[in-house]
């Protein structure tokens, strides 16, 4: 009896409750990784600290993983025909863009030219202090350096579109 | 035991000789003079002479005042006259515990070589001792502590110290430096009073330097103790490579007969054998037999054959004929079982690849994320306000994601998706192991299973040769079956042997293991003995009971501890360099060094009853204080404290006569450095 009227008791007081967990979410999904990585593309492999946007995705998409980053690599050093590297366009990337224009970090130049401020350019200098950070990254872009020009990137769109 | 018994400072002049000449006594010497009269000079010589001036820096320049190396003014009929310094030098006779002399020189100013000290083995200057026995020995070089010609090292023998290897930051480790330790003997007045407990030199880079130094001044275990742990840590990764070493080569050496290893523990064990023993096992007819039996198996079939006359290939035709197609029917059914397994093995090793893979890209990930919270740590004043969870244009809230989940998922925070990627990357790597061991196992059947096809397929040839061959010809078959079982047992032999020579290897080393563990149990819990911590509580007590008498004033005196990690006075919660007030931190220096003296003379400390302080009275610490520690440092059995102070007087005379010191050098107004002959 008693206990029957405790069990009643609490239910009458008490609802049912749910907790929202957090879920995981990859690393390429956060704002500031993105932006962060967007600025180390625009500062070591952009001529003038300026890309168009098709050549951001591309670069964006090379240095998204090792595995990535071979296939970009082999298909610049020409082991690989063009169309093996298979990139694609990814939103994340339009949305961090999105956000860092917001944050005053890059801005559009003529239209269609991303650039990067010099309030970019302090971040990720800042960021680059610590060598042990982005290594990975920093040290492929530093490989390819400069050499993705806007003609190349057309061209790896071109050949991806036939 | 350290005592300075006597000081001579000679100066060579232009205008003469000038200097000073200095006994010591045990207890509490004090030498009083007003200022600028060189009572710093005179017990910063006494450091100088023993190449010691490394503990205040690395500089090679003299740390001496310009009256002993470039010029001194000194009063002439009343006037001011200036003397230029040719050369000069500073003597002294130091004695140890055996009641044993030396007299070192040191030459400050001129054209002697400043890192050498001349050493005689007696008192040279007061009574004329072992004026033939000066050797010249070197400071400030390397070797300087263990090398034969070394002062340090002749020093420290002196003294009988046997000086414990310190761990350095970089390079392999060295002595303990005298350099170290002398900062707790020797506050120099300058900068010696600003750090509590001492200013230790950081430039010999040693590790937990201020540890090292307090641990072998009071002869605590924990240094030994840190020591033993240290050597008891090496040896057990020493035995676990090994035992993985020898169980990786039994495994190996059992591949030769596609055998399986079974019962060697993957660690190494304190007990041997194991309860379930090891055994190697090969596979006969698809199931696992131990090598023994094996063995016993083949050898009884070759008695069996010994006493049997080889058939004619006539006489076992028929046999051999219903064997044959028995062997056939056999052989298909292995090839079937290969074939079975092996799919087993494809589909094991694709899910471990994948495994694998799914690895990498979490660990990729972690990385990111490591690389991303030291990117939000570094606090760049450029840096995005995104991370604040708010939009740049519009100020509203938005998720820590680049992901459209709307509102219906949180992301976790940095910190949560690092341990959560953590945790992934640890069940991962388990699942991973199974599946590679699954994946070994399936190799090791696949060719114990071939194995057994080719010995089907030899036999099924040679019994078909049988058929074929003349009637009168003995059996090929019976005849090929008694050379392989020979050549087989000898194989099966060898590798028995083998086996049984790893099993010897890994008792030895359990043995070993054994007893590495029983050294591990030996060492106490935490870092200090009971007979160290009964040190650091009387250390302790009479620290408090000074403190007390000194009128310590900024803080409750109990909460104040010394710390048994790095034995430094603590406070809860408190930056004490910072809390306390610049008198008291003056009162809290003295008292930790005396009563690291009175501690560290008892017999089994190796404090050298020798305390040199440089100007106590700093931070205008009030005279009662002040007197209360002369108080306590006459008190002082068993070693020689000096004392310097510039303190008015009529009233510090008064005071020392009312305790009792006798050991007094007065100066008054008088130059320290006077002149000694035309």
């Amino acid at each position: 009896m008693m206990a029957e009227e405790t069990a009643l008791t609490l239910e009458k007081q008490h609802s049912f409750r749910f907790k929202r967990r957090p879920i995981s979410l990859a690393a390429d999904f956060r704002p500031d990784w993105k932006i962060a990585t967007l600025l180390l593309i625009l500062h070591l492999s952009s001529h003038a600290g300026k890309s168009s946007l098709k050549r951001l995705h591309i670069l964006n998409w090379a240095l998204r993983s090792p595995k990535n980053r071979e296939e970009f690599e082999q298909v610049k050093q020409h082991q690989q025909p063009l169309f093996s590297f298979q990139f694609r366009f990814e939103p994340a990337l339009g949305r961090a863009i999105h956000l860092a224009v917001g944050e005053k970090l890059v801005e559009w130049v003529g239209g269609d030219r991303l650039k990067i401020t010099t309030k970019g350019k302090g971040w990720i200098t800042d960021i680059l202090k610590d060598t042990s950070v982005m290594h990975d990254e920093r040290e492929f872009l530093q490989r390819i350096g400069k050499t993705i020009t806007e003609p190349l990137a057309t061209e790896m769109i071109t050949v991806k579109n036939i | 035991m350290l005592r300075v018994r006597h000081l001579l400072i000679h100066i060579n002049t232009d205008k003469g000789v000038f200097g000073t000449k200095q006994d010591f006594a045990d207890g509490l010497n004090v030498v009083r003079a007003e200022n600028y009269r060189g009572k710093s000079q005179l017990v910063q010589s006494i450091i100088y002479a023993l190449g010691l001036e490394g503990m205040q820096s690395p500089s090679y320049a003299v740390p001496l005042a310009h009256a002993l190396t470039g010029y001194l003014e000194y009063p002439e009929n009343s006037k001011k006259a200036k003397a230029t310094v040719i050369d000069s030098a500073v003597s002294m006779e130091i004695e140890n515990g055996k009641g044993q002399f030396l007299t070192v020189q040191r030459a400050i100013a001129g054209d002697r070589n400043r890192n050498l000290i001349k050493v005689w083995e007696g008192r040279a200057l007061t009574k004329k001792e072992a004026l033939n026995t000066s050797r010249d020995y070197y400071v400030r070089e390397g070797g300087a502590a263990t090398s034969d010609l070394g002062f340090h090292r002749r020093l420290k023998d002196f003294l009988g110290w046997d000086l414990p290897m310190a761990p350095r930051f970089s390079d392999p480790d060295c002595p303990l430096y005298l350099e170290t330790i002398f900062p707790l003997l020797y506050v120099e007045q300058k900068l010696g009073w600003g750090r509590l407990p001492a200013r230790y030199p950081t430039w010999l880079s040693i590790r937990d330097v201020g540890r090292r130094t307090v641990e072998f001044i009071l002869g605590l275990d924990a240094y030994a103790n840190a020591l033993e742990r240290n050597a008891v840590q090496e040896e057990i990764k020493r035995l676990q490579r090994e035992w993985t070493r020898v169980r990786a080569a039994a495994e190996k050496s059992s591949s030769a007969v596609i055998g399986m290893v079974r019962g060697i523990p993957l660690e190494p064990v304190a007990s041997w054998p194991p309860e379930i023993a090891p055994s190697l096992s090969v596979m006969r007819e698809s199931k696992w037999i131990l090598i023994a039996d094996y063995l016993t198996g083949l050898r009884a079939r070759q008695t069996e054959l010994q006493g049997v006359e080889v058939p004619s290939t006539a006489n076992a035709a028929p046999s051999v004929r219903d064997e044959l197609a028995k062997l056939e029917e056999d052989l298909a059914g292995e090839e079937r079982t290969v074939t079975a397994l092996f799919q087993q093995f494809e589909s094991d090793s694709a899910e471990a690849d994948s495994l694998k893979q799914r690895i990498e890209s979490i660990s990729d990930d972690l990385r990111k994320y490591k690389d991303l919270r030291k990117v939000r740590k570094m606090g760049s004043k450029d840096q995005p306000d995104v991370i604040s969870g708010h939009c740049p244009t519009c100020h509203q809230e938005i998720a820590d994601s680049l992901l459209d989940t709307g509102n219906k998922a949180v992301p976790m925070d940095v910190d949560q998706n690092v341990s959560f990627y953590e945790e992934q990357i640890q069940l991962f790597t388990a699942v991973y192991k199974n599946a590679v061991h699954a994946t070994e196992m399936a190799e090791k059947e696949i060719q114990a299973h071939r194995l057994e096809v080719n010995g089907l397929r030899e036999r099924i040839r040679d019994m078909r040769e049988t058929l074929v061959s003349a009637s009168s010809s003995p059996s090929i078959e019976a005849i090929s079956e008694r050379i392989r079982l020979e050549d087989r047992i000898i194989r099966v032999e060898a590798q028995q042997q083998r086996f049984e020579e790893h099993l010897a290897e890994l008792a030895e080393l359990s043995s070993e293991w054994h007893s590495v563990q029983e050294r591990l149990k030996k060492l106490p819990k935490g870092a200090l003995s009971e007979a160290d911590q009964k040190k650091i509580s009387d250390w302790q007590t009479s620290f408090h009971n000074q403190l007390t008498r000194y009128k310590m004033g900024s803080l409750d005196i109990q909460e104040i501890y010394i710390s048994l990690d790095n034995y430094k006075p603590q406070v809860e919660r408190i930056n004490l360099e910072a809390d306390v007030s610049a008198s008291d931190l003056i009162r809290l220096h003295w008292a930790y060094l005396l009563a690291l003296m009175e501690v560290g003379t008892k017999p089994t400390g190796n404090h050298p009853g020798f305390l040199v302080f440089d100007e106590p009275q700093q931070q205008s610490v009030e005279e009662n204080s002040f007197q209360q520690m002369l108080l306590h440092a006459q008190a002082q059995k068993n070693c020689q404290i000096i004392v310097t102070t510039s303190h008015e007087r009529s009233s510090i005379d008064a005071y020392l006569k009312k305790i009792g010191v006798t050991h007094v050098a007065e100066f008054g107004m008088d130059h320290i450095l006077q002149k000694m002959s035309g």
